[in-house]
This record gives C-alpha cells, sequence and structure tokens, in this order.
C-alpha cells in the first residue's frame, strides 16, 4: 500500500503531460453538441421520456378519430426520417428550457407536445429535467385514404431558433407562399432537401429525400407537393412557447416510433407507444416497469396506466433517479386529424 | 425561456486544470499508453463541458467525468481485443513513475481490481465515490480494494525476491 500511495503521487505530482488547452475541449465540446444535435435531428437513439399511445391506429381509416387509450397494443408508424449520414444537417438550434411550477421540493413540469397533447411529470427538483431542454418532434401523414402511403409523409425535425441560425451559412434554392403570410423555404442538399417553415420562435424542417430500403420506397415532393406542404403546414407558439402544429388537408398529424419528446441530449425522451417485451414490475416506482430493450443503452420504463414509454439514459445515478421517482401526474391527449 | 449558454464558464476551467493531472495520471496507468490516455481525458472533459450544466450539479462531477473516461477506455480496449493484455510503458519519459513495478502489477490486476485501485490511490476516491462511479455497493469496493491489495502484495513480495535471487 505504501509502495502504491507514493507512486500515486509521483504520477499526479508530475503530470505525464500538461493539460490540453481549454479551447481544444470548448472546440470538442462544441463538437459533440453538434454531433447530439444531428443525432436528435435524425431521431435515432436517444434518451427520450416516451409517451406511447398503443392504441392510436395510423392507418388513414382511423386517422381522424380521436386517440383512446383504452386499448394499447397498437403500434405506431414508421414514417420516413433524414438520414443520419446528409450533406445538409441541421444545427442544434436553442435550447428551450420549458417553464416549471413549484411544488415543495417537488417540480412539475407541464409539457405540451407538438400534436397539442400535454403531460404533467412530477419530479424532485435537483432531477433538473426542465432544465435539459425540450425539443419537440412529431409525424405528418400525407392525403386521404387510398393514396399511395409513402407519398410525403415524414418524421419532422423540429428547433427552436430562426431558419438562418438552424441551416447557418445556407441560401435556399426557392420559396413558397405559406399560410401564415411568410415564405416557406427549400434548402438543398447532395442526399437531402429541406422544406423550413418558421413559425415563431421555432423551425420545423421537412425532409425531402430519395430513399428505398425495405421499410420505405421514398421519392422527393414534386414542386406542386412542396408547395402544399407550404400552405398546408401550419402552427402557433403556446404562451408557455411550446410549438403546437395546426395541419391543414391533405396533411394531418400522426405518432410516430419516434420520440414525441425529448430532454436534453437523449437524457430522458417520451413516446406514444406500447410496451413491446415482456415487463418487469418496479414496487419502487410511480407506476412504471422495466422494458427489456437489449440493444439499445439506458433505462427503458413503461407507464402503466397509460401507453407511454420514457427511455432515459445518462449517467446511472440520473436513470435510477427517475426510474425511482419520476412521476407522470396528468395527461391529455388531443384527436389526431 | 431559455437561451443557449455559452460554452466555457469560468469555473469549469479552473474545474479542468484541477482535476486534469489526476484524471490523466488514472488513465495512464489503466491504458498505459500516454496518447490513449491524453485523448480519452479531453474526450471526458470535452464531455463534461457540453453537460456542463447537469454535471456541475452533481454530488460528484469529477466521478461522472471519470466514469465516463474509463468506459471510453474499456471501449478501445474492446475494440482491439487487448483488455487483459495492456501494456505499461517502461520508459520514463512517457510513464514517469518511482516504481514501474508497482504499475505493472497494478495491469495485472483483473479490470474492476485495477480501475478500483486507481480510483482509490490516483484519484483519492473514497469507497463511496468508487461505488458510485463503478455502479456497485460500497461493500462491494472494499471487498475488491481488499483483494487487489492482496495481490499487489503477493506480486511485490514476489518480485522482490526475484530480485534478490
Amino acid at each position: 500500500v505504501n509502495a502504491l500511495e507514493r507512486a500515486s503521487r509521483d504520477l499526479v505530482s508530475h503530470p505525464v503531460r500538461d493539460p490540453s488547452p481549454i479551447t481544444v475541449i470548448e472546440r470538442r465540446a462544441s463538437h459533440l453538441r453538434r454531433r447530439r444535435g444531428s443525432a436528435i435531428a435524425a431521431l435515432t437513439t436517444t434518451v427520450v421520456l416516451i409517451l406511447a399511445a398503443g392504441s392510436v391506429a395510423l392507418t388513414r381509416e382511423t386517422r381522424s378519430t380521436h386517440v383512446s387509450t383504452s386499448s394499447p397494443g397498437v403500434s405506431t408508424s414508421s414514417l420516413p426520417v433524414a438520414p443520419a449520414q446528409s450533406s445538409l444537417t441541421l444545427s442544434a438550434g436553442n435550447m428551450f428550457t420549458p417553464p416549471t411550477q413549484a411544488a415543495g421540493d417537488q417540480t412539475l413540469l407541464r409539457i405540451t407536445l407538438a400534436n397539442g397533447d400535454t403531460l404533467t411529470l412530477q419530479y424532485p427538483n435537483e432531477l433538473g429535467i426542465a432544465g435539459l431542454g425540450f425539443q419537440p418532434a412529431t409525424g405528418i401523414a400525407w392525403g386521404p385514404a387510398g393514396q399511395p402511403a409513402d407519398c410525403c409523409s415524414r418524421t419532422l425535425e423540429i428547433r427552436r431558433g430562426t431558419v438562418a441560425k438552424v441551416f447557418p451559412g445556407r441560401d435556399p434554392q426557392k420559396a413558397y407562399p405559406g399560410s401564415n403570410g411568410k415564405d416557406v423555404y427549400y434548402f438543398t442538399g447532395k442526399n437531402i432537401n429541406y422544406l423550413a417553415f418558421q413559425i415563431d420562435d421555432w423551425v420545423v424542417a421537412v425532409p425531402d429525400y430519395e430513399a428505398t430500403t425495405a421499410a420505405t420506397n421514398n421519392t422527393p415532393m414534386t414542386d406542386d407537393q412542396r408547395a402544399t406542404y407550404a400552405l398546408s403546414l401550419t402552427g402557433r407558439q403556446t404562451a408557455d412557447g411550446y410549438l403546437v402544429l395546426t395541419p391543414k388537408p391533405p396533411l394531418t398529424l400522426t405518432y410516430t416510433d419516434s420520440p414525441s419528446a425529448n430532454f436534453g441530449d437523449g437524457d430522458l425522451a417520451v413516446l406514444y407507444r406500447a410496451c413491446t417485451t415482456p415487463t418487469q414490475p418496479l414496487p419502487e416506482s410511480h407506476g412504471f416497469s422495466l422494458e427489456a430493450r437489449d440493444q439499445t443503452p439506458g433505462t427503458w420504463l413503461c407507464y402503466s396506466r397509460i401507453p407511454i414509454v420514457v427511455h432515459v439514459t445518462g449517467s446511472q445515478d440520473f436513470q435510477s433517479r427517475v426510474t425511482r421517482e419520476l412521476q407522470v401526474v396528468a395527461n391529455h391527449q388531443s384527436a389526431y386529424g | 425561456m431559455g437561451v443557449e449558454e455559452p460554452y466555457g464558464p469560468p469555473e469549469f476551467e479552473d474545474w479542468y486544470r484541477r482535476e486534469h493531472p489526476r484524471l490523466l495520471g488514472l488513465l495512464v496507468a489503466a491504458t498505459g499508453s500516454v496518447d490513449i490516455a491524453a485523448d480519452a481525458t479531453d474526450e471526458a472533459f470535452a464531455r463534461a463541458l457540453a453537460r456542463w450544466k447537469r454535471v456541475s450539479t452533481m454530488a460528484s462531477p469529477a466521478g461522472w467525468t471519470y466514469r465516463v473516461a474509463l468506459n471510453l477506455v474499456r471501449r478501445h480496449h474492446k475494440h482491439r481485443g487487448r483488455e487483459q493484455a495492456i501494456p505499461v510503458p517502461r520508459d520514463a519519459t512517457s510513464f514517469p513513475t518511482s516504481d514501474p513495478a508497482v504499475w505493472e502489477a497494478v495491469r495485472n490486476l483483473p479490470t474492476r481490481q485495477r480501475e478500483a485501485v486507481l480510483l482509490r490511490y490516483v484519484a483519492d476516491f473514497s469507497e463511496a465515490d468508487i461505488a458510485a462511479v463503478m455502479s456497485v455497493r460500497r461493500g462491494t469496493v472494499a471487498s475488491t480494494l481488499a483483494a487487489a491489495r492482496q495481490t499487489l502484495s503477493e506480486q511485490l513480495v514476489e518480485d522482490l525476491q526475484e530480485e534478490a535471487l
């Protein structure tokens, strides 16, 4: 032990290398944030609170009906998302810290999703979930029943900020008239294009690209379809700063199998879907069970009273505390279609 | 309504300069490579900075950063299939230590014991902090350290006996 203590003192008191300049660390941190933003943009693996409204049927026949939570198990849809590797990626934008309400040592956080659903979370103040920053996401389906399924349905990418900030250094190729009197810009890249809407403090980006995979057979929109999108995708910002989209036909909102709400750098995410694997009850938690997701890091929690799945990453301590202490105290699902 | 915070709050830089030698030393001892250790150290601090708003409020920001760094190193070795054979350079310029035999012996410990020893003696963490970093119970840390000390003791005595011969 003495030899170990002596050797350790030597090692620390005679550092093998000077610390890298702080600018190097800042640059790497900046890169990490950008990469994180791209990952969120692609809506791939993140930590999210997942609210699963399993009973939402995503077929066109049921899109006009109200969401029901009485029969969880019906899955959500896989709409095309922007490819992760793209020559045109969105910046992370600004962080939106939603307002909270104090209740003693607890925080009440009422979040409004892009489809108008609201969800109130309760957690100990020190968990600081609101402070991680909130980013919504949603899917848009196109057209009445009977049309080809994948014409223009998309998983939207939503950022806080301005179009100029989210598409830094880019000039739009074209502008389409939007429904709110503002132009909707069309940015093109090598592999992917975006329609970009500015709705108050939010930027809604609609990815447009060609992708033929087992899951999708996606072709870029025509000019007419882009013009229709520009006129039909509308929305507003709520008094407390959230974005709510209110598209007009032929567009309708839909849940997807991607997170509906993201906090932080994938620290917490919410999806509307039912549990897909056997669960293990969590006696100490507030209505959550564990869901086995072997291929994905983090903790997956199924909420038992409404079909919600919460995905938590970050430190083990954060995951444990969320598992034990997060509560869903209210939920209101608005109608789709 | 939040606005993205600028990078590099002043308290981060102070903390970074204070913690850097310890984490780098720990990783050099863990990996045997100054380059790998320096890269993992920078990456861990960059991740801490990218999430500084949250990390700074944790009970142990250093513990979080050390865990990130050790995970990076583990991943690095797994990718190269070197988990059981981490070389510790004997070149004093790359790994200055008064007693390379100690680190040689530490290198030969099982991964968990090696990490517990480094966190205890190089990082100067308490058993409770080590438990948090390694995501194990405190009692497990105590028994792991005891086993490591026993192994090291036997190994170093053997070395001394061999040298005497």
